[in-house]
């Protein structure tokens, strides 16, 4: 079995834990969700050992490098942080029902990989640039961050959603009511933000000493680091109207939303938006 | 009045409303720099912008926003608003950390939510005197004091951890600080000495030295202190095309005299003196020059051709006496792929030891010519010269610094709590009875947990005791 079968065992894997919760969200049929985490963790070892046979294989084309270095392997690693940081979030707060909006990040992740023909498997060597140990460092605190961003921004729309029924005042039987109560969800949303923030700014920090050693200069303002640095913002302002503003509730769950948004353009936004102004600014 | 109105200046610059204000200006414009393209010529503006847009964006000086007078305006408004902050916040924390938890009446705890009576048997003297030894052998060094009707003990841990916050504050300052002394436009406009930071680079041909280098700004010279010289430039490639590694030897020379030679490649720079070069690109300087490698002592010599006396004689040093070497014959070839000529050499080489060794070689392919006392890699190719970046930056320790700072306050901030417990030893009916209480700034319910077991291990204590 090679690392591409595995990664669509994992796809699958990850498609039917969606399911599950999703079941366990709508008919609260608590067997469901055991079965959903059950196939999430299944899915997590297939793609563990995807990643470690693909690493492998680099190996053996004479490359030898760590699976993170393109845009295919990053969506991979951000698969597999998203789901582990999810498994993990239900065994630390028992709320399940999360599942049904956090599992199918990395399900669309992946099915993404499989669907989007230009992006490129292929094993490449390292260019010069990219040979450091830096690498490893800097994309898995970046990755780490993003899984609980996503998350994050998953239980902001569990959020909105209950509150919108709340407001609406449907009753208790209806799909909301089987979503944890919104304190609750507030507190997650906040501590699973703290978790993501520490992660990123370990990421840009790594980032910027790597960037020192290959080019002699730790910030150039370039738009990938500079669309890091406005989401680390975003989360700074998050926390801080938290704290000193006692922002809750819906206003945190919003933030949570755009936060992700920004990390979404950090990560795609600059490689295809960007790069297209600048294709199209410089013909 | 002239104290209201400073200290309304004073809540102003303090406030987290400013400091919101002031991070939300600089996140959302941040984004004009990533959609604006950076330090273009003025023709690719009025291209893509339009007149009216070139016209915006040279007056706001969107051409290089980073470093226009606004933005860093507002990065010294959000300094200024952080150190505000911290400095008015500051001395209530101090107070919060270094209060006298045993000054506490006794009433007042015993309200608190978190708390478990333990019933002891015995005298509340055995109690007392237990206690302090339980509550150390549990890692919490305690302190006590007497009371009217009992004895208090107190113990924390973590209070450092509520200066989490303000370590990030100040973490960002020194990261801010540390770019501020690294900066070649402070160095040049205000310490006016461009040669305490600056960042530039230079095109050195192999064999070529060089005292100088050019400044990225401006282009002005700044002298380096020392020579370098690059001895060669190598470049390999995947089988696949891909640039694998660019290789330049580079040695360094105080007065004359060869004090430390290396080879540096991308992220493996060379540093000395506190100037660091790293290498950036390449140049071909399109005309042949001779790597010759000598494989038992790793030695590498090169010798530039020159194109109208391509068959001088070139020599060099061997621990056994003099090499020599030349191309006797040289002739255009069709190259290999098709596409225009390559050269195809007759080559002579002597060392100390045997006969001249003659033997043909085509451009750029390496050759080993084997020598009674050793083996030499030989090898013509195109003459490169190397582009290097050079700079300093004495700031960057501080960066570092600043961003290990911050990681720990951020650790500290938000994962490690403030925990405080007490232990009120006092009797009842008789008997003693030790309340534990405790109290803790965050993850209230994990330390729920800790004191449940606590108080239960000294109740177990007692009833093995007796």
């Amino acid at each position: 079995m090679n690392s591409s079968q595995l990664f669509g065992i994992t796809t699958i894997a990850y498609l039917l834990s969606s399911v599950c919760y999703i079941g366990l969200f709508v008919f609260r049929n608590k067997k469901v969700g055991q079965v959903g985490l059950v196939l999430a963790v299944l899915g997590i070892l297939a793609q563990t050992i995807g990643l470690g046979l693909r690493w492998q294989e680099s190996y053996t084309l004479g490359i030898g490098h760590a699976p993170l270095t393109n845009m295919y392997e990053s969506l991979l690693f951000f698969a597999w942080c998203a789901a582990i940081f999810y498994v993990l979030l239900e065994i630390k707060f028992k709320l399940p029902v999360i599942g049904a909006f956090a599992m199918p990040i990395p399900f669309i992740t992946l099915a993404y990989t499989s669907v989007d023909k230009g992006l490129s498997r292929d094993i490449s060597p390292l260019v010069p640039a990219l040979q450091s140990n830096w690498l490893i460092a800097h994309v898995i605190t970046c990755f780490i961050g993003y899984g609980a961003f996503a998350v994050a921004a998953g239980l902001g729309i569990m959020y909105l959603l209950k509150q919108f029924g709340h407001d609406r005042k449907f009753s208790a039987d209806t799909l909301i009511g089987s979503l944890p109560e919104l304190r609750t969800l507030d507190d997650v949303i906040h501590k699973t933000i703290v978790f993501g923030f520490m992660w990123l700014s370990a990421g840009i920090i790594t980032g910027a000493v790597w960037a020192n050693e290959a080019w002699g200069t730790y910030w150039s303002w370039d738009p990938k680091e500079t669309w890091s640095i406005i989401t680390w913002f975003v989360y700074a302002l998050t926390l801080h109207a938290r704290f000193t503003r006692g922002w809750n509730g819906s206003r945190i769950a919003w933030l949570a939303v755009i936060g992700f948004i920004s990390v979404f353009f950090t990560y795609f936004g600059v490689n295809y938006l960007l790069a297209g102004l600048h294709s199209y600014g410089s013909n | 009045m002239a104290a209201k109105a400073k200290n309304s200046v004073w809540a102003f610059l303090a406030s987290v409303q400013l400091a919101l204000l002031l991070i939300g200006l600089l996140a959302s414009t941040s984004i004009i720099g990533t959609v604006v393209q950076q330090n273009k010529p003025p023709e690719h503006y009025a291209e893509t912008w339009g007149k009216t847009g070139a016209a915006v964006i040279n007056a706001f000086n969107l051409d290089d926003m980073y470093n226009s007078v606004w933005f860093l305006a507002l990065l010294g408004a959000f300094s200024l608003n952080l150190t505000v902050c911290s400095l008015d916040r500051l001395p209530g924390v101090i107070r919060l950390v270094r209060k006298d938890n045993l000054d506490t009446a006794t009433e007042q705890l015993l309200k608190m939510k978190m708390q478990h009576k333990v019933q002891r048997g015995g005298s509340v003297k055995t109690a007392t005197q237990h206690l302090l030894g339980y509550l150390s052998g549990k890692g919490w060094k305690a302190a006590r004091r007497d009371k009217e009707d009992g004895t208090l003990f107190f113990a924390q841990k973590g209070g450092w951890t509520r200066y989490g916050v303000y370590l990030v504050h100040i973490s960002i300052l020194i990261i801010l600080l540390g770019a501020v002394i690294g900066s070649p436009t402070v160095a040049k406009k205000i310490l006016k000495n461009p040669q305490f930071a600056f960042k530039g680079g230079v095109l050195l041909p192999e064999l070529r030295s060089t005292e100088r280098i050019f400044s990225y700004d401006d282009e002005s010279e700044i002298p380096l202190g020392f020579t370098v010289r690059c001895n060669f430039f190598d470049i390999h490639f995947y089988d696949n095309g891909m640039p694998k590694d660019f290789v330049s030897g580079l040695t360094v020379l105080e007065q004359g005299k060869e004090v430390l030679t290396t080879n540096i490649e991308v992220n493996k720079p060379l540093t000395y003196k506190g100037i660091t070069f790293y290498q950036s690109s390449y140049n071909d300087m399109h005309r042949p020059i001779i790597h010759l490698t000598n494989l038992t002592t790793g030695k590498k010599t090169v010798f530039p051709v020159n194109p109208e006396q391509w068959d001088a004689t070139h020599s060099w040093q061997e621990e056994g006496g003099q090499g020599m070497l030349r191309i006797q014959e040289a002739r255009s070839v069709p190259a290999e792929n098709g596409t225009g000529t390559s050269t195809e050499m007759q080559m002579w080489l002597m060392d100390s030891q045997g006969p001249p060794s003659m033997f043909p070689m085509s451009y750029g392919r390496p050759v080993i010519v084997e020598r009674p006392s050793t083996k030499y890699e030989l090898k013509i190719g195109p003459h490169y010269a190397t582009g290097l970046q050079v700079s300093k930056d004495p700031g960057v320790w501080w960066v570092y610094s600043g961003c290990a700072l911050m990681l720990l306050g951020l650790y500290a901030a938000f994962f490690m709590s403030h925990r405080k417990i007490w232990a009120y030893v006092h009797e009842v009916n008789g008997g003693a009875v030790v309340v534990f209480i405790g109290n803790a700034n965050k993850n209230n319910l994990g330390f729920e947990k800790t004191l449940a077991a606590l108080a239960e291990g000294f109740s177990g204590k007692n009833d093995s005791s007796n």
